[in-house]
C-alpha cells in the first residue's frame, strides 16, 4: 500500500453464544443438526406466538461487558428491526438498537514489532440470528431455507474505526476470539459461522482527521480473508482516489477464490429498517447484585493470564503471550509445569517441538496426541539426565506419532544416557590412542578439535552419552 | 406536515411489500393524506419532558427464562402446512440473483 | 319456560353441574341455533360441529364422574383470533387460507381447562382492523336487532353471536374498543380487561401493545365468570401481569354504593356523541347517586389527542406484526416471477384494503424521517394520556363514560371514509392506550338500537369494574332482546 495513505478500519463481530436454547424460545440451538429439525413456533414466526428472553444469553452479554471493563447497560432495551427475507420468518430482527446491553470498553493488541494499542469498542447488543438460504439445492428457481440458526443468539460487537492496518484488525479479531473463548461464550469458529465480522473500510491521506466515505465488505469467514479483503479494498479506493474519482458508499462481498470484492449493495438500495421498541418483550433490568454474582464467574482473562505467566513462571512477554492467547494451550502449559517443573524449559518444548509438531500434523491443541502429563515425563527424563536433550528430539517424534509414555520408548530402545564416568572415560581413552594428532592439536591450541572429540564419542555410544559429562572428562584428558 | 403524493405511496408499498395499481395509488394519495391529517394531532401537543411510552406496564422487566432445551423436533408438523417444502427445507423463490 | 339457549352462562353451568341437562344437550341446541340463524347473522366462519360434540360429550362423562369444571360443557363461541390447535384460523383474512395452527393459545387452553365447549371460530374484522365488522374476508356478521345495521367490530360476530343466543359467551380481543363497542352495539356485556390479565400468547397480534383479550357474554355475571377461565400469568407472554387469579364472579353485590366515588370526564361529552347516549350515560350516573355514591367531574385533557395516538402506534406494531404474512411457511402463496413479485402478490392479494392502508400508514410513521414526528411523539402523547387517568383517579374510583358515540350504523355507511370510521373509537381508544380495565355494559335503548355505558377502572382493579357494572346492571332493567 502507499506509503502517504492510512486506512481507518471498524469491525462488527457477530459472535454466536454458546447457548443451549435459542435466544427467544426453547428450541435447540446447537449446531449441525438436519434442517429444520431445531424450530418451533416462535422461530418460525408463527402467528400469535411470543418471544421469552433466555436468561444465560444475558448472562454471557455481561460477563462480556466485563471482559473488556465496559458500561453494563442497567436497562436495556430489544427493538424491532425490520425487513423482508425469505430466512427472517418474523419479517423483523429481534435486536437492540438505542439501549445496547453493553456500551464502551476495549481490547488490547499487540503487534509484531513489539508495540501495543488499545482498540475502543463502541458497543455490544444482543440479538437474534436468522437461518440459512441454500441456492444451489434442486431447481434454479428456488432457493431452500433452513431455520435451524433462526433465533440464535448472537452479540454483534462493534468496535470504533480505529484500526490502522490489515494486521490489525487481524490482531483484534485474535483477541476478541480469544476472549470469547475463554469466557465460553462462543467458540469462535469462524469457517463454521459461529464468529463472523464485516469491515467498514476508508482511506485517508496520512495526517488527515476527516473520515472519508466508507464500504462496508461482508462474506469474511476467516481472519486471512478479513486481512485480505482489507488491504484489497484499500487499494481499490486508494486507486479510485487516485485517479480522483469518488467513492460510493456501499456494501461489498468479498470474493475469496477471485481475491476482490464486488458490489452487493449500494447506498440507494439501503434498508431502512424501521427501528422500534418490541412491543412484546419488556425492557431488561439488571440489578447490581447480579453483575456481582456474574464477576466471581469471571474467568482468567488472556491479558491477566499473560501477566501472571511472566511474574509466576518469569517467562518473556513474547512467550507469556503466546501461551496465554488460548485458553487449551495456557492450560496445557500450566499442566506441563505442575507446579515444579523447569518453566522456561517447558515453555521452550511447547512453543519448539510442540507447536511445530501440532502444526505439521494440522491439529489442534485439543487434539493433541499426547497429554500434558505426557510431556511432563520427557521434561522429568531430561531434567533426571536420564535421556540427552538431543534424544528427547527422538522420543518426542515417537510419543507425538504413537501416543505412548516417553519411558517406554526410551526403555525398548535403550536410549538411557550414559553416565557411568568409566566408561565414557574408556572411549575417550581409546580414541585418543587412536588419533594422536588430533591431541597433539589441541595441546597446540586448536581447541576446534574439541568438537571432533565430541561427536566422535557421541557417536560410539549412539548420542546416549551425557553431554555435560563427555565435555567435563574431554576437557581434562586433552589438556593432560 | 407530511405530503403524501404518488411517490410516497410507491415507496411505502414497496417497504410494505404490497403491489398497487396506478388506480390504488390516486386512492391511497387521498387516503392516507386524510389519515395523517388526522394524525399530526399528536404533534400539537406539547410534550415537552413528556418519556415516551413504550408498553403500559411500568418499571417492570421483561421475564427470563431458563436456557433449558424445551421443544422437540416437530418438523414435519410444521412443513406440512408451508406452501411448499422438499428434503426438509422450506422452498421459497430464489433469493438471489 | 325460558328455552335452554336463553339462560345465563351461569344458569347453564349450574344446570350442567347439577345434572339437570347434558353438555350434549345444551351444545346441540346451540349448534341448532347457529344453523337456525348463520345465514343471517353470519356471526360464525368456522364452525368446529366434530370437537364441540365431542368436547360435550368429555365433559359429560366427567360430570358424571363427579368432576364438574368450572364451566363445565358450557358452549362458547371463539373469535377467529385466538389460535385452537388443529383448527382453522385465519383472523377473517385470505392471507391465512387454510391455517391450522399446530399450537393453542393460552387464553383458550384456561378455557377448556374450566371445561367450556368450543363452538366455532366466529366472524372479525380482518386482522381485528375496523369497528363494522365489515372488512372481513367472509363478509361482515349482522346486527340481530337490525339486520341492515353492522355488529360493531372488531369482534363483531362474537357479540352478534351472544346477542342472538347462538352461544352463552363468547371471546373477544380489545386494541382499541373492539369488545366494548360491539358489546354496546348488541346489548351485551364486554370487558377489555387490564392489560396484561389475558395472556396473549396465540392471539394473532395486532398492535401487541394495546391487543387484550377479553370475555362477551349476557350478563355482569357471566362475563366475571368467564374472565375467572380465560386470565391468569402465563409465562409464555412476557407482558402477562403474575397476578394470581381472581374469582371476579363471587361477591359481585358486595360493593358498598355509597361513598363510591364516580368520575365524569368532561371531554367525552362532546360534539358528535348522540344526546340520548349521553342522557342514558347520565340517567346511570343517578341511579348511583340515589344509592349514596358521588360524582364529580373529572378532566381527561388529552382525549382529542387519542385516536391520533392510536392511529399512529396501532399501524406501527400492526406493519411489523404483520410481515410475517410472507408466503413462506404458512398460509397463502401467490407466486411471482421471482421473489419480490412473490412476496408483493401474496401480500397483495392476502390482504384486504384496511389491512394494507394500515400498514402502509404504519411503515410511514415508522419510516427515517418521521419516525420522530409521528413514532415518538405518540408515545409521548400516550404517557400524557396515561397520566390523565392517574390523575382523574386520584379522586375517583371509576370513571363513567359513553362506550360509543351512535348505536349501531347501516351497513356500508361509514365504509367510505376511513377517519369518520375511527372516530367511533373516540370514547374506547384512550383506556386502551393506558392499559386500563374498562367493560361495557347495556344503558338502554335508543331509538330501540341499544347504547352502551362505559366503566373504566384503575390498573389490576378488574373486579372492582365489575362490581360496578353488576350494580348497574341490577338498577338498569335492560332486557336483551329474545330471539324471534
Amino acid at each position: 500500500m502507499r506509503q502517504d495513505y492510512e486506512m481507518v478500519i471498524g469491525l462488527e463481530v457477530h459472535a454466536q453464544l454458546t447457548t443451549n436454547s435459542k435466544l427467544f424460545s426453547g428450541s435447540s440451538a446447537e449446531f449441525g443438526a438436519e434442517p429444520n429439525t431445531q424450530t418451533c413456533p416462535v422461530d418460525l414466526g408463527m402467528p400469535g406466538v411470543l418471544p421469552v428472553l433466555n436468561t444465560r444469553a444475558v448472562d454471557m452479554g455481561i460477563k462480556f461487558g466485563l471482559a473488556i471493563d465496559a458500561n453494563i447497560n442497567r436497562v436495556n432495551r430489544f427493538d424491532r428491526k425490520n425487513y423482508f427475507y425469505p430466512d427472517l420468518p418474523k419479517g423483523y430482527q429481534i435486536s437492540q438498537m438505542d439501549y445496547p446491553i453493553v456500551e464502551g470498553g476495549y481490547v488490547d493488541i499487540e503487534l509484531e514489532d513489539g508495540s501495543e494499542k488499545r482498540i475502543n469498542v463502541t458497543r455490544m447488543h444482543l440479538e437474534e440470528d436468522a437461518g440459512k438460504s441454500i441456492h444451489d439445492l434442486g431447481e434454479d428457481r428456488h432457493s431452500h431455507v433452513d431455520l435451524n440458526r433462526a433465533g440464535v443468539p448472537l452479540m454483534e460487537i462493534v468496535s470504533e474505526p480505529e484500526l490502522r492496518t490489515a494486521e490489525e484488525a487481524g490482531e483484534y479479531l485474535k483477541k476478541l476470539r480469544s476472549i470469547l473463548r475463554f469466557l465460553e461464550v462462543c467458540d469462535g469458529n469462524m469457517e463454521q459461522g459461529s464468529m463472523r465480522c464485516d469491515a467498514n473500510v476508508s482511506v485517508r491521506k496520512k495526517g488527515e482527521d476527516k473520515l472519508n466515505t466508507r464500504v462496508e465488505i461482508k462474506n469474511l469467514n476467516s481472519i486471512r480473508n478479513v486481512m485480505r479483503a482489507i488491504e484489497h479494498e484499500a487499494e481499490r479506493q486508494i486507486a479510485i482516489y487516485e485517479y480522483g474519482g469518488e467513492i460510493d458508499q456501499e456494501t461489498r462481498l468479498w470474493d475469496a477464490t477471485k481475491n476482490e470484492t464486488r458490489t452487493m449493495r449500494s447506498k440507494e438500495d439501503a434498508h431502512d429498517y424501521r427501528y422500534f421498541p418490541c412491543p412484546d418483550l419488556l425492557p431488561v433490568r439488571i440489578p447490581e447484585d447480579r453483575i456481582e454474582e456474574l464477576k466471581k464467574e469471571m474467568p482468567e482473562l488472556p491479558d491477566q493470564k499473560k501477566e501472571r505467566f511472566m511474574k509466576e513462571y518469569g517467562l518473556s512477554k513474547y512467550d507469556a503471550s503466546v501461551l496465554s492467547m488460548q485458553r487449551a494451550s495456557a492450560n496445557f502449559y500450566e499442566s506441563l509445569v505442575n507446579g515444579n517443573r523447569d518453566a522456561k524449559i517447558c515453555a521452550n518444548w511447547m512453543m519448539g517441538d510442540f507447536f511445530a509438531a501440532l502444526n505439521k500434523a494440522g491439529k489442534d491443541i485439543s487434539e493433541s496426541p499426547i497429554s500434558p502429563e505426557q510431556l511432563g515425563e520427557l521434561m522429568d527424563l531430561i531434567s533426571e539426565g536420564t535421556i540427552s536433550g538431543k534424544i528427547a528430539k527422538t522420543v518426542f517424534e515417537e510419543m507425538f506419532e504413537t501416543s505412548r509414555s516417553a519411558k517406554a520408548i526410551v526403555e525398548e530402545k535403550g536410549l538411557v544416557q550414559i553416565n557411568d564416568t568409566g566408561a565414557i572415560e574408556a572411549i575417550i581413552e581409546d580414541l585418543m590412542q587412536q588419533s594422536p594428532e588430533n591431541v597433539q592439536a589441541f595441546r597446540e591450541g586448536k581447541t576446534k578439535v574439541m568438537g571432533w572429540f565430541v561427536g566422535q564419542t557421541m557417536k560410539a555410544t549412539q548420542g546416549k552419552a551425557n553431554p555435560a559429562m563427555v565435555n567435563q572428562i574431554l576437557q581434562q584428558k586433552l589438556q593432560g | 406536515m407530511s405530503i403524501i403524493d404518488t411517490k410516497t405511496v410507491e415507496k411505502l408499498a414497496k417497504l410494505s411489500r404490497l403491489k398497487v395499481t396506478e388506480e390504488e395509488k390516486t386512492i391511497l394519495v387521498h387516503e392516507l393524506t386524510k389519515v395523517m391529517d388526522m394524525a399530526a394531532k399528536v404533534q400539537s401537543v406539547n410534550t415537552d419532558a413528556v418519556q415516551p411510552m413504550t408498553s403500559v406496564i411500568e418499571n417492570a422487566q421483561t421475564p427470563e427464562r431458563d436456557d433449558a432445551v424445551s421443544e422437540e423436533n416437530r418438523r414435519e408438523e410444521y412443513l406440512a402446512i408451508a406452501p411448499k417444502a422438499e428434503m426438509g427445507f422450506y422452498v421459497v423463490p430464489r433469493s438471489v440473483e | 319456560m325460558t328455552s335452554l339457549i336463553e339462560l345465563s352462562l351461569k344458569e347453564v353451568a349450574d344446570k350442567l353441574k347439577n345434572r339437570e341437562v347434558t353438555a350434549t344437550e345444551v351444545t346441540k341446541a346451540c349448534l341448532e341455533r347457529i344453523k337456525d340463524r348463520n345465514e343471517q347473522i353470519n356471526a360464525y366462519v368456522h364452525l368446529t360441529e366434530d370437537k364441540a360434540l365431542d368436547m360435550a360429550s368429555q365433559c359429560d362423562k366427567r360430570i358424571k364422574e363427579g368432576n364438574a369444571r368450572l364451566i363445565g360443557g358450557v358452549p362458547l363461541g371463539i373469535k377467529d383470533i385466538f389460535c385452537t390447535k388443529g383448527d382453522l384460523t385465519t383472523v377473517c383474512s385470505h392471507i391465512l387460507d387454510g391455517f391450522r395452527p399446530p399450537y393453542e393459545s393460552t387464553v383458550t387452553e384456561n378455557l377448556w381447562k374450566s371445561g367450556a365447549v368450543m363452538l366455532g371460530k366466529t366472524n372479525m374484522d380482518e386482522f381485528a382492523m375496523g369497528s363494522s365488522n365489515e372488512t372481513s374476508y367472509y363478509g361482515p356478521a349482522r346486527n340481530p336487532w337490525n339486520l341492515d345495521c353492522v355488529p360493531g367490530g372488531s369482534s363483531g360476530g362474537s357479540a352478534a353471536a351472544v346477542a342472538d343466543y347462538q352461544c352463552f359467551g363468547a371471546t373477544g380481543t380489545d386494541t382499541g374498543g373492539s369488545i366494548r363497542q360491539p358489546a354496546a352495539f348488541n346489548g351485551i356485556v364486554g370487558m377489555k380487561p387490564t392489560y396484561g390479565r389475558c395472556s396473549r400468547y396465540g392471539v394473532i397480534a395486532f398492535a401487541s401493545s394495546l391487543d387484550q383479550a377479553g370475555p362477551m357474554a349476557r350478563t355482569v355475571e357471566d362475563t366475571a365468570l368467564m374472565l375467572r377461565c380465560m386470565s391468569g400469568y402465563d409465562p409464555m407472554d412476557s407482558t402477562s401481569a403474575d397476578l394470581a387469579i381472581e374469582a371476579y364472579d363471587e361477591g359481585l353485590a358486595d360493593l358498598d354504593l355509597k361513598g363510591l366515588k364516580i368520575g365524569l370526564p368532561k371531554e367525552y361529552f362532546m360534539e358528535g356523541l348522540d344526546p340520548q347516549i349521553a342522557d342514558l350515560v347520565k340517567q346511570a350516573v343517578k341511579r348511583f347517586e340515589e344509592q349514596g355514591a358521588e360524582v364529580k367531574e373529572v378532566s381527561l385533557p388529552h382525549t382529542d389527542a387519542a385516536v391520533a395516538t392510536y392511529y399512529v402506534v396501532a399501524p406501527a406494531e400492526a406493519a411489523a406484526n404483520l410481515s410475517r404474512y410472507d408466503g413462506m411457511r404458512y398460509g397463502l402463496r401467490v407466486e411471482g416471477e421471482n421473489l419480490m413479485d412473490t412476496y408483493e402478490r401474496t401480500r397483495s392479494e392476502g390482504f384486504g384494503w384496511e389491512v394494507k392502508r394500515r400498514i402502509m400508514i404504519g411503515n410511514y410513521v415508522l419510516s427515517s424521517g418521521y419516525y420522530d414526528a409521528y413514532y415518538t411523539k405518540a408515545q409521548k402523547v400516550r404517557s400524557l394520556i396515561s397520566q390523565d387517568f392517574k390523575n382523574a383517579f386520584e379522586d375517583v374510583d371509576v370513571i363513567f363514560a359513553p362506550t360509543t358515540p351512535t348505536t349501531a350504523f347501516k351497513l356500508g355507511e361509514n365504509s367510505d371514509d376511513p377517519v369518520q370510521m375511527y372516530m367511533n373509537d373516540v370514547f374506547t381508544l384512550p383506556a386502551s392506550l393506558a392499559g386500563l380495565p374498562a367493560i361495557s355494559v347495556p344503558a338502554g335503548l335508543v331509538e330501540g338500537m341499544p347504547a352502551g355505558l362505559q366503566i373504566i377502572g384503575k390498573a389490576f382493579e378488574d373486579k372492582k369494574v365489575l362490581q360496578v357494572a353488576y350494580a348497574h346492571e341490577q338498577m338498569c332493567g335492560f332486557e336483551l332482546k329474545k330471539p324471534e
